[in-house]
């Protein structure tokens, strides 16, 4: 049955992203890996240097403690599903990872939920980075042709010259709702750069938050947000920098295209308390560039198809 | 064989085009006139980006009715002065799209894809780059690799050589004289040393179609024009 499970996870995850082999590694010897679907942990290993437990707790939620050891450069990734197969379930996940001094680690999570009529997914996440560290987390959902109820929120802190990166997509099926935050404390010489791509359709909404705390010296970080928004949906992006460390520098990045009846927001949130701080912001909302429109449609591209392209493109 | 006739364009109350016909079948044509001649707006007209009156016939089928896409499908495309960005997008996935009409294989056009960017004089490595993130004359040498994908009947560039090095130039010049093997390639442009390489023109002013004949003569004329 698990077996089933697993098989069924793995390919719903790869409507999730184009580069349909990363997902196939999932379920492989090779890698750390952890599989819950609903309540369940289907399968959970890690190779040397990666530690990852996994138990089910009294109030509902499935907790998650993952550690990379101190000095261990991961090479392989380690590998997450997050899924729910049943159309309607309330999936509740409390994640910690540690990335330890001087460790280096990549994770792919994939977040599925391909029958969802009334599927929640509700996840808690902290990731605690010590110093000298490298940690990178890449999230891609699937929420079926329905769309589920998603709140993520995670908190992270990283320390003395390390770095962050987070990559989260939705970008195929429909959303639903989601409510997506990440709020960063960055020491000492540390960078985190986030990149979050949605593309929303019909009825979703979709709330994102971005935060950087860039709390010490030369502390640095870009917060990407590339959203697309058609049919009647909402989207709304805060993307928020603090900076309080000496020579600290921040950039937000936030483009939005709309098409139809849909609305997007986009908010820069910029706040300097230290003068030697920089942080600065571009952000943009509008329609598909008419230019780029009729360059491919003077390549024989229908209006549609050319439209296509260019959000793929961006999305990428 | 390109014919335009009466081609009238108007924008906020005044008159960008008026009245411009030529006619022809000549591969290499240049579009002279200094700046705000109606040049672009000519091309654009042409492609229908613009929307005028008029009639355009290529090889005597109109066309003036159609939309971008459809004038593309019946063989007519252009490059532009100043090629769009295209965030995130991969020069070889645009040039795939470039080349989607063509029937050939994957494989095919794959290995047309990387003929074509070379002739440009840009390695296959940049199939791989984001349009967005290369120099302004790179994007401009993809984007006559572009227009080369679609093999139409019809190029028009836009200023070709504009954002272009004098190293490049060469190369580019080299590029043109290739499409023109195969296609009618309409250079609007107010360089002498492009305009040079075309057999014919035609000569605009303030909208106005002035003169159309053989290069050496309209060049001549231009040179009246603007003293």
């Amino acid at each position: 049955m698990s077996d089933q499970i697993i098989e069924e996870l793995i390919r719903y995850a790869k409507q999730s992203i184009d580069d349909k082999k990363i997902v196939e590694k999932l379920h492989s010897n090779e890698v750390s890996r952890i599989i819950i679907h609903e309540g369940e942990i289907e399968d959970n290993k890690a190779v040397e240097g990666v530690k990852i437990k996994a138990k089910r707790k009294s109030d509902g939620f499935v907790e998650v403690k993952i550690i990379i050891e101190k000095g261990k450069k991961i090479k392989e990734p380690v590998y997450m599903c997050f899924g729910v197969l049943s159309p309607d379930y309330e999936q509740k996940i409390d994640m910690e990872i540690t990335a330890e001094d001087k460790s280096e680690v990549k994770m792919y999570a994939f977040c599925t939920f391909p029958k969802s009529i009334k599927v929640k997914h509700i996840m808690k996440t902290k990731y605690k980075i010590g110093k000298n560290a490298k940690f990178s987390y890449d999230e891609f959902h699937y929420h079926g042709n329905i769309g589920a109820k998603v709140k993520s929120h995670t908190e992270a802190e990283v320390g003395e010259n390390s770095q962050l990166t987070t990559n989260f997509a939705l970008i195929y099926g429909t959303v639903g709702s989601l409510d997506y935050k990440i709020k960063t404390k960055l020491k000492n010489e540390s960078k985190f750069a986030a990149i979050t791509r949605v593309k929303s359709r019909m009825n979703d909404e979709v709330f994102v938050e971005e935060s950087a705390k860039l709390e010490g010296k030369n502390a640095a970080s870009v917060l990407k947000s590339r959203l697309v928004a058609t049919d009647n949906s909402k989207a709304n992006f805060v993307g928020e920098i603090i900076g309080e460390g000496n020579n600290s520098r921040g950039h937000v990045d936030c483009k939005e295209i709309i098409m139809n009846n849909a609305v997007a927001e986009t908010t820069p949130k910029l706040k300097v308390v230290n003068k030697t701080s920089r942080l600065t912001h571009e952000a943009a909302i509008g329609s598909v560039d008419k230019k780029e429109l009729q360059t491919l449609e003077a390549r024989g591209l229908t209006k549609e198809e050319a439209i296509d392209l260019i959000v793929k493109g961006m999305m990428e | 064989m390109i014919e335009v006739q009466n081609l009238v364009l108007e924008k906020n109350g005044r008159r960008i085009l008026d009245n411009v016909s030529f006619k022809t079948n000549k591969n290499l044509f240049a579009i002279i006139g200094a700046n705000g001649a109606g040049k672009t707006s000519l091309a654009y007209c042409i492609m229908g980006i613009e929307k005028c009156s008029g009639s355009i016939k290529v090889d005597g089928e109109e066309i003036n009715n159609l939309k971008v896409y459809e004038r593309a499908k019946k063989g007519v495309t252009l490059a532009w002065q100043i090629p769009a960005e295209f965030e995130g997008m991969k020069v070889k996935d645009y040039l795939k799209a470039s080349c989607r009409c063509l029937n050939l294989n994957e494989n095919k056009k794959e290995e047309l894809i990387e003929r074509t960017i070379e002739k440009t004089g840009l390695n296959r490595e940049y199939l791989n780059r984001e349009i967005s993130k290369l120099s302004g004359g790179e994007r401009k040498r993809v984007e006559l690799a572009s227009v080369s994908l679609v093999k139409p009947r019809i190029i028009i560039l836009d200023e070709p050589d504009s954002g272009i090095d004098l190293i490049s130039f060469d190369k580019i010049i080299e590029f043109i004289m290739e499409l023109s093997k195969e296609s009618q390639v309409l250079i609007v442009t107010h360089s002498k040393k492009i305009s040079s390489m075309t057999e014919e023109a035609l000569l605009l002013k303030n909208g106005r179609a002035i003169k159309l004949g053989p290069t050496e003569e309209i060049l001549k004329l231009y040179d009246e024009v603007k003293k």
